[in-house]
Formats: structure tokens, sequence, C-alpha cells
């Protein structure tokens, strides 16, 4: 190897610099690469990580229910499910039999229950009394109704006397995600169930005193007849198998292919009829994971290859400054007989180590920093390969591109043949490539207003249309790219302008014309990085509000805790240790006659609503402020002999004077809302001191700002009981939102790394006319301008760039986002719609970075005239 | 000195350097500007060659001509009897690397400044293909001892005569320097001139733009050149 090539190495250390840049261009766009691949990767797990979570613990592995059989049955079916268990690395199966509801007499008073049994139960229920394991465990209940205590015998036509009573525990609630989450359709009572669909369990801990339950086969048959009599006779079984969470989407497909194999070891042993249901979540959680994937790809990847290929430019802007500062070197070989091409690979070994290095560091900060924007942090088997082969092949593109550039700029600099450029050529300069991404972004807009999520009715992602997703970063470039070119086309005119009288200005806008290319790329840059985070920052901002309105107007408030009548009517349901956040509501279904259609009349508070209703959106706040004046107004306005109920009509109730309703009630709309917390369909609220006595209320429900499990407590220490509850944040299955959510997150990501790009490019281009602009300087000092003066030039120039890259792309982007976000609605039928949040904290933000920037860039300039030896200068 | 060294090419009676009608112009915005107009020039194997004349007047330019570094608008330039006005960008870079040289006027820009002496030597030849001359050519060119040295401790006529020892030791037929001694120190340009004259002696063909009286006597021959055209009348004048 020739000896210039061969020191080529050692020759990039004398110039830091040169390295630092190099380093930092391949640093970037490794980054770039492989945070897009660990992002991209990290949504499957995001996605399982989501979707198992909200599994109840004992429903990851196979879900096997069985009809209704006698004992031994189901005791045959527990032991061969115990067997393929343990073949297929499961640590064993957790066996529940359930009777029907049965009618259980003690003494002169009854009430229906479930005879039941479950492995491990006597651990997994609050015993309130008593806690013997030989006899019967009655629900709270079941005790109250009754009037059963410890030691009293039930009896059962069929059963005869059963064992005593041994303990009583508090009813089972909701069960979120315990022991009895996948139990829950058989040990909590729906309060929509008829009376004989389900009813609150009386557990046997032993089981084997369920087996004397069972009548000789002969009864049975003869009680066949009569399905209640026949329900204490056999026994639904659950057959669950408690494993870990997985914690990728590999070992989610593990699990699954197991748990698929225990469901088919249980068909191949049992008829099909023998199932109520058989199977694996996990499936649809797989394919949900996917989908989720292939929508962020869809999405990010446009921007990403933007984003590379702006790095890729930042690499050729490397090449042509080695370049620069090669001039002499390259200009003697080539005198010596040098091809172009040869100059490149010089560059390529001293600037070529850097860039490798600088693409190893983007791929480890990428790895490190995966908390900062990716869904999850484990790493699935395999992705750091993949994401180190992205960046491997970038290098190469990048080091490629280092050759190319310096071998072009070489040939146009040395051998070049200066060619007039043709008419046609000139003509096509002036031509504005912007009209091409405007169009690109009037077609993703219209595609974007026919809707860019498509929610088919049973799926839980909503279809993507990726061209309409681009809508806002296309808005955002061309804006971008029309402030660039108009920028341009001021600074050549510039030199009409003559504004002496204010020095500093006249000095600013002559100097930005002079480096019009550079200004122009860095504000075009600038600009652009600006908008995507806005636009990222909004969208995100929109969908995360989004979730959290619509999950309150789902549940009604932050949690929603149902009680019994007996519980309303003594006073217990909103007891004063929850009070002052809390409310009562009331709910039933009934049918108006005109026109003909079901309703819900929701039975509120006016005067308590407020402290438990959720209130978090300000249009929901709103919506229910309106509607409860409309209340009060309508109320004070009342008649005494006015006999319709003032009602304010939601979500497309009919509207109506004298619309009558089940139970006598009749209503008489006064006001309309478009949502109103807890309401999904044509619904009525009316007051609850304007409902007529005889009007029955199907479902009370506590609304309230307080855990569910705190209203839970502060009811039964009340003496009330509960039913089932729900909270706001496990009410709406967030995975839509998280999607959209990860999506533009990583938009943001890019936007940052543009920024960093564009700050870069900002210090870059002032240190490399340090010299010119030292000089130009040190000479204007001498001829007796101020320095405050040249000062405040450079604050022009640069705050000109700074300034206008901040306001327009912080104005385009949150426009862009605010258009785009109400559109990007993963649940249209709930309200509000989702909109972009004021970004206070972003603008904030961008103005701290901007006069930060705009400040180390003029102290900078500054700096190296004040340094500037204008004698050595003038020399060079 | 070594065989090597002085092997020129062989000679076969046309000049080293001929140009016929040639013109040189650039263009600018507004209009196209012309830099040499009908130059015709030859210059001998071996030939001693002074362009004179004011800042402006093309001398550089026709020495880049000369020196295959830029292409003439329009007439011809022949390299021992070759045409090359229409050669490949190869071609012309093979010319360069092994048998015309050009030396810059100032002494740091003919130089590899992370190189040392003796390695300069090498890269050079390695350049034209060529062995390292070796020491023995620094020690003929004045330049014995310095081979370790970093450039930078060189006086500019030393660089200088580096520069030229370089053009020796890639076997150069042909050396144009332009303006060797104008950003040197008396006794920096009379080394200049001194090895010029050596490499005269050695059978170089030189061609030396200069406005320095040492070298307007120096060379045999001496082509004034006004307004991007030879000044006639020129061609056999011997002494300034």
């Amino acid at each position: 190897m020739k000896l210039p090539w061969k020191r080529a190495p050692l020759v990039a250390w004398r110039q830091p610099s040169s390295l630092l840049v190099a380093l930092f261009a391949g640093l970037v766009l490794a980054f770039v690469a492989s945070a897009a691949v660990l992002h991209v990767s990290s949504v499957r797990t995001g996605a399982v990580d989501h979707n198992v979570s909200r599994f109840c613990p004992h429903l990851r592995g196979p879900a096997v229910e069985l009809v209704p059989a006698r004992f031994d049955g189901s005791v045959a079916a527990a032991s061969m499910a115990a067997e393929s268990a343990a073949e297929h690395g499961f640590d064993g199966v957790v066996t529940g039999l359930y009777t029907g509801v049965l009618m259980l007499e003690f003494g002169e008073s009854a009430g229906r229950a479930k005879l039941a049994y479950r492995d491990g139960l006597t651990e997994q229920v609050t015993v309130s009394r008593g806690g013997g394991t030989d006899g019967l465990w009655i629900p709270e209940s079941l005790a109250e109704l009754t009037g059963a205590d410890l030691g009293d015998r039930p009896r059962h036509p069929g059963l005869g006397e059963l064992p005593p009573v041994t303990a009583v525990y508090q009813d089972l609630e909701r069960t979120g995600d315990g022991y009895w989450c996948s139990e829950e359709k058989l040990v909590v009572p729906g309060p929509m169930d008829s009376e004989w669909q389900s009813a609150a369990p009386v557990f046997v801990p032993d089981r084997d005193v369920l087996a004397s339950f069972q009548p000789p086969p002969a009864v049975v048959d003869e009680l066949e007849v009569q399905w209640e009599d026949t329900s204490h006779a056999t026994f639904t079984t659950t057959l669950r198998f408690p494993v870990d969470a997985p914690t990728t989407p590999e070992e989610a497909a593990a699990l699954h292919d197991r748990s698929r194999a225990v469901v088919d070891d249980l068909s191949a042993e049992l008829a099909p009829e023998a199932f109520v249901s058989r199977g694996v979540y996990l499936d649809r959680s797989l394919q949900l994971a996917d989908e989720s994937s292939r929508t962020v790809t869809l999405a990010v990847l446009p921007l990403t290859v933007v984003s590379l290929l702006v790095g890729l430019a930042g690499m050729a802007a490397v090449a042509v400054q080695w370049l620069q500062r090669r001039t002499g070197e390259a200009r003697l070989l080539w005198t010596h007989g040098v091809s172009p091409l040869a100059i490149g690979t010089r560059a390529l070994l001293e600037l070529g180590v850097p860039v490798l290095v600088g693409s190893a560091a983007g791929l480890g900060l990428a790895t490190l920093a995966r908390g900062l924007y990716a869904p999850s942090l484990v790493l699935r088997d395999g992705v750091l390969v993949d994401a180190g082969l992205a960046v491997g092949v970038l290098a190469a593109a990048s080091l490629g591109v280092l050759v190319a550039t310096v071998a072009v700029r070489a040939h146009q600099l040395f051998q070049a043949v200066p060619r007039e450029r043709s008419r046609a050529v000139s003509r096509l300069r002036l031509v504005p490539w912007e009209l091409a991404t405007g169009a690109l972004a009037v077609w993703s807009g219209l595609r974007l207003a026919e809707g860019a999520l498509t929610v088919e009715s049973g799926e839980v992602l909503p279809r993507v249309d990726p061209v309409a997703l681009a809508f806002p970063l296309l808005v955002v470039v061309t804006i971008a790219g029309l402030t660039a070119r108009g920028l341009g086309w001021t600074l050549v005119r510039s030199h009409r302008l003559s504004s002496w009288r204010r020095p500093a200005f006249q000095f600013g806008v002559r100097r930005l014309a002079a480096s019009g290319g550079t200004a122009v790329g860095v504000t075009a840059l600038a600009l652009l990085a600006v908008g995507v985070l806005a636009v990222g920052g909004g969208v995100v901002g929109a969908q995360r509000d989004a979730f959290d309105a619509k999950s309150g107007v789902l549940v009604g408030a932050e949690s929603a805790v149902d009680v019994g009548n007996t519980t309303v009517n003594a006073g217990q349901a909103v007891p004063a240790s929850i009070a002052d956040r809390s409310t009562l509501v009331g709910r039933s279904t009934t049918s108006i006659a005109d026109p003909p259609r079901e309703v819900t009349v929701l039975v509120v508070e006016p005067d308590t609503f407020h402290r438990g209703g959720w209130l978090g959106d300000r249009r929901v706040a709103s919506a229910v402020d309106e509607a409860m004046s409309a209340l009060r107004e309508a109320e004070a306005a009342r008649g005494s002999g006015d006999t319709a109920v003032p009602a304010v009509r939601v979500s497309g109730a009919p509207r109506g004077e004298q619309l009558r309703a089940g139970s006598g009630l009749v209503l008489s709309t006064v006001g309309e809302v478009a949502g109103f917390p807890g309401v999904t369909s044509p619904t009525y609220v009316v007051a609850r001191d304007t409902v007529p006595s005889g009007f029955r209320v199907n479902t009370w429900t506590v609304l309230s700002g307080l855990p569910a499990a705190e209203v839970i407590d502060g009811i039964q220490a009340a003496g009330g009981w509960t039913i089932q509850s729900v909270e706001r944040t496990t009410a709406l299955d967030g995975l839509p939102f998280l999607t959209m959510q990860w999506t533009f997150g990583f938009i943001t990501v890019l936007g940052t790394v543009l920024a960093v790009l564009a700050i870069t490019s900002l210090l870059l281009a002032i240190e490399v006319r340090r010299r010119q602009n030292a000089l130009s300087g040190a000479l204007s000092l001498r001829m007796g301008v101020r320095l405050r003066t040249l000062v405040s030039s450079y604050l022009v120039e640069l705050g000109t760039i700074g300034g206008l890259a901040a306001l327009v792309g912080a104005a385009v982007g949150w426009g862009a986002a605010q258009l785009a976000a109400s559109q990007l609605d993963p649940a249209p039928r709930l309200v509000p719609a989702p909109a972009a949040p004021v970004p206070v904290l972003f603008l904030s933000v961008l103005l701290v970075a901007t006069l930060a920037v705009v400040g180390a860039a003029t102290w900078l300039a500054v700096r190296a005239v004040r340094t500037a030896r204008v004698g050595e200068l003038i020399r060079e | 000195m070594s065989e090597q060294t002085t092997t020129r090419t062989p000679s076969t009676g046309e000049p080293a350097l001929l140009l016929r009608g040639v013109d040189v112009s650039y263009s600018t915005q507004l209009t196209r500007v012309p830099v040499l107009s009908g130059v015709d020039l030859a210059v001998s194997r071996g030939e001693f060659v002074v362009l004179a004349g004011p800042s402006g007047s093309g001398k550089s330019t026709l020495l880049r001509v000369l020196a295959l570094v830029a292409r003439p608008t329009s007439g011809s330039v022949q390299v021992f009897g070759r045409d090359v006005t229409r050669a490949g960008n190869p071609e012309l870079r093979r010319l360069r690397s092994r048998q015309v040289t050009l030396v810059y006027q100032n002494p740091g820009d003919n130089l590899f400044d992370y190189l040392s002496v003796a390695e300069n030597l090498r890269a050079r030849a390695q350049l034209a293909g060529r062995d390292d001359p070796g020491p023995a050519l620094l020690e003929r060119m004045g330049l014995g001892g310095t081979g370790t040295w970093p450039t930078q401790a060189l006086s500019g006529g030393q660089q200088q005569r580096l520069a030229l020892a370089c053009a020796v030791g890639a076997g150069t037929d042909v050396v144009l320097a332009d303006e060797p001694t104008s950003q040197l120190d008396q006794r920096s340009a009379e080394l200049v001139v001194e090895t010029l004259t050596q490499l005269h002696e050695l059978g170089v063909t030189l061609v030396v733009a200069s406005h320095d009286p040492r070298l307007l006597g120096l060379g045999p021959r001496v082509v004034r050149i006004r307004d991007g055209r030879l000044h006639p009348g020129v061609e056999k004048e011997g002494t300034a």
C-alpha cells in the first residue's frame, strides 16, 4: 500500500474534530437504525405483555370448562388433565367443581347458592367467622339473608341435610387479577343474571364431601325432567393450569404450543360434547401482537427511512468537510496522477474507523437507552443480531457514501470540464419539489378524513391506513421545504436591503445571505425536527388523554362498585368515609313506546354527582355541568301536578315531552349532551328525587374517585355489601391506544435525532467558517464596529434560523397533529374523540433550547472574533 | 544518482511539449472570460524555458495546460509527440504521475506534511510506480542528513528542493514550476535556482513561470506573455 494510504488512520488523529464528527455521524445513523429494529421488535413484546397482564393468571395456559357431569366423571377428567399437564411441563392443574344454583333452606328461611369446591380455596377467601374445613363455608350475603350462622345445617330437597356451617366468608367481589379471576362467572353473581343463572357459592373445603352429594344414578335419571333439581347432582368442572406470565413473544409462543398440546390431549380423551369451552387465549394475544407490530412498522418506516437518508446526507457533508480540510493534499495527489476514487479511499482510511466505532456506539446507545423509547425492555432472542446487521449495512452504506462523495467532489474540483447547465435543468431547479410532498399530503389527508383507523366489529386492533398516518409528517416536510425555499428566495434578494441605521440587522442579514445554502439547509432540518417532535408529542398526548377520557366515560368514574337495593335503602351505599369523592347512580333498561326502542334511564344525584363522576376531560365536564343545570332548572320550574320527569338525553336517545317508559315513568326531555360519564348507549339522565317511587332501578352503582378496594372497604365497614366492581384503568383495552402511542412515540425519538443533527450542523457550520468569520469580525471591530453590534448581528443571523425553525415548526407540527389526532380514534363509539393537548411543556422546552443553542452558537462565533490574530489570518 | 532516476523518455525528435492554437476561457454567470488566446508554443526536450509576464497575464493558466491539469477550450496539446487534447482522464493521470510534474508556488503544497523527508521521496516514487530512490538522491540534491526530518523542519527553499527531488525520484521528464521562488527569502530562493540548474543539467525539460530576475537570466529562453497572448517575437530571445 502506498505511503499516504498506509498512514491515513494515524493522520486522522491530527484533526480530532474531524474524527469526532465522523464518529458522531456514524453514531447517529446506527442509533436510528438499531432503535427502529429494537422498537419494532419490542412492540410485539409490549403487546404480549399488555394482553397477558389482562389475563386471569389461571388463563394464561389452557382454558378448559366441562359441561355438568357426575362427580366421578369430573374427578376422572381432572386426573387426565393432571397427567397431561405434567407431560407438557405445567406444574399442575387447579380443579374447580360447581353445582348449579340450589335453593338451600336454613330453618324457616331459604336462599339460593351453588355448592362449590376449588383446589386451594381455603387460602383464597376472607373468613369473617369460624374457619373449620370439615363443613360448609357460606357467604355473608347468604348469612344475612337467611340468618344462618356457624353450626347451622342447611337442607336441600335432593340432598337432605348438609354438613354444618363451619365458616362465614366475605362475598367474592369482581376478582381483578387474583385467584378467582378465571372463575368469576361461576362465583360472582352477575347483576343482570336471573335468579337461577348465578348465585354466590357455598364452599365445600373438603372435595370428598362433595362425593357424598351425588345421588345414585337411578335417582338422577328420575330427576332429569326438572333441571333445577338435577343441578345438585352434576358439577361444572373447570380445569386451570397456573403458569408464570411469559415475558417475550417467543415464550408466549412456546406456552401457546404446550397449552394447545394439553387441549388436544383432553380433546382426544373426552367427547366433544363434554366441553363447554376449551382453548388457548394466547392465540389471540399472539395475533394481536403481530398486528400491533405490523401497524407500528408500517407507520414508522417512512420517517425512519427519511431520517436515515438525512443521516447519509450528513455523512456526505462529513466527506465534503474532509475534502475542504484536505484540499491541498487531494490536489497534490491528483496532480501526481491519483484518481478521484483513490482519493476517496484515502478519506475512507482516515475516517472509516471513527465511522465504524461510532456505529458500534450507536448500537450500544440504542440498546442501553431503549427504556426511553421501547414499549418493552425485554430483548427477544436474536434481535441484537438483527440490529447489528442493520447497523452493518448502514455502516457499509455510510462508507460508500464517504468514498463516493469525496471522489465526485474531487472530480468536480480538479478534472471535470465545466459545462453550462442546460436550460431544461435550470428550469427544473425552479420547480418546487414541495409540490410533490404537498400533493402527497393532500392525498394522505383525504384518506385520513375517510378514516385512518377502521374498527371492525369484534376486532381489538383497528386496521391502520399507513398513507393516512403519514399525513402530519407530510405536512411538516412540505412546510419545511416551502419555508426553506422562501428563506432562500429572500436571502438572494436581500442585497437590496439597506438598513445601515441598524447595522446589527444589516450585518446579520448579509452574513445569512453569504452562506445562504447552509442557512437554508440548517433551517429546513431544524424546522423538520421541531415539527416532527410536535407531531409525535401531540398524537401521543392525544391518545393518552383519549384513553383516560374514554375509559372514564365507559366506567363513569375512577371506580364503579355495584351495590344491592338493601344497601341503598339502608343508606349504606355512600358512607361518610367515601362520601366526599363518591356519588350514587342507578341504572335501568326500559322501553319507550313512541318511538319504540330500548333505552337506559340513568338516575343521578345532581348535588353529589361531581364528587364521584368522571370529569377528567374538559368536554365531558362541560356536558355534566350542562346536564345538571338543565335538570335543576327543570325541577325548579316543575309544577306540583306535573308527572313528567325532566330528562337530559344522551347518545341519540329520542326527544319528546311525554315519553312513556316502563314502571309508570313518563319522561320529558329538557336538554341534550353529546356524552355523559357511564353512558354508552341511548340514555335519559334523570334526577333521583324526581323519579316516582314505583320506578324500579335494576342496578345501583357507587361512582367514586377512589380505588375500588377503598370504596368496597368503606361500604362493608358501614354494614353494606357490594356485588361487583370495575376500575377505570382496566375497563378498556388499552392496546389500540398503546399501538398509536408506540408509533408516534418512536416518531418523537426520530424528531429528537433530527434536532440533534440540526444543532450539530449549525455549530459545525460556524466552526467550518470560523476563519472567515474571525477575519471579517476582527476587521469590523478595527474599523469601528462596536462589539455589542457584532454580537447583536450574530444573534440576528442565528436567531433568524432558530426562531423561524421553532415558530413555524411548532405551529405546523401541532396543527397537523391536531388535525390527525381526531381521526386517529381507536374507539370511535366512545366519546370524546382524541384531541392533541396544548403543548405547554413542549413549547417551554423548545423556547429554552432555542435560546440556548442560539446563545451557544453566538458565543462560539464571537469567541473566534475576539481571539483572532488578524495578521496571521490575512497572511493565510 | 541511480540509473533509474536518469532514465528518461527516449528521444524521437519531437518537442517535449507542443501547443497549437490553444485558447482557454472560463464562463461566469454573465459572460465568457478569455484567459489564453491562440497560443502556439513548442518546448524542446531538455530545454529550460522561463515564462515571464505581469500578474493576470495567463502564465499560471498556460503552465496548468502544459502540466495537463487544465484542458484548453480549443487548440491542441502534444506531449512527446502524442496528442493528448482529447485524452481521457486516466491517460492524463498516467502522464502526470510519470512524465510531467507541476511544482506549486507554496512549498507546503508540494509535500505530504505528515511524512518525513525520505518518506516524501518514497511516496512520490511509489505514485510513479518506481522504487524508492533512497538517501543518495537526497545527498545529491543537497538534502543529505534530513531524511528523518519532518518537512516542517525544512526551510522554504529546502522544501522546494525536496519537491524537485521528488520529481527526479519519480523519473519525471518535464517539470513545470509556478513562481517557485516567490514565497522564499533570498537564501532559499538561491537554493531553488541552484536546484533547477541541477535538473537542467540532468536533462529534465523545465518550464518555469517567474518574475525572479535570477531565473530570467538563467533560462536560455524567455517567453513573454501578456493578456493571454504570447508576445510576438519572443521565441528566439536568449536573454532578458
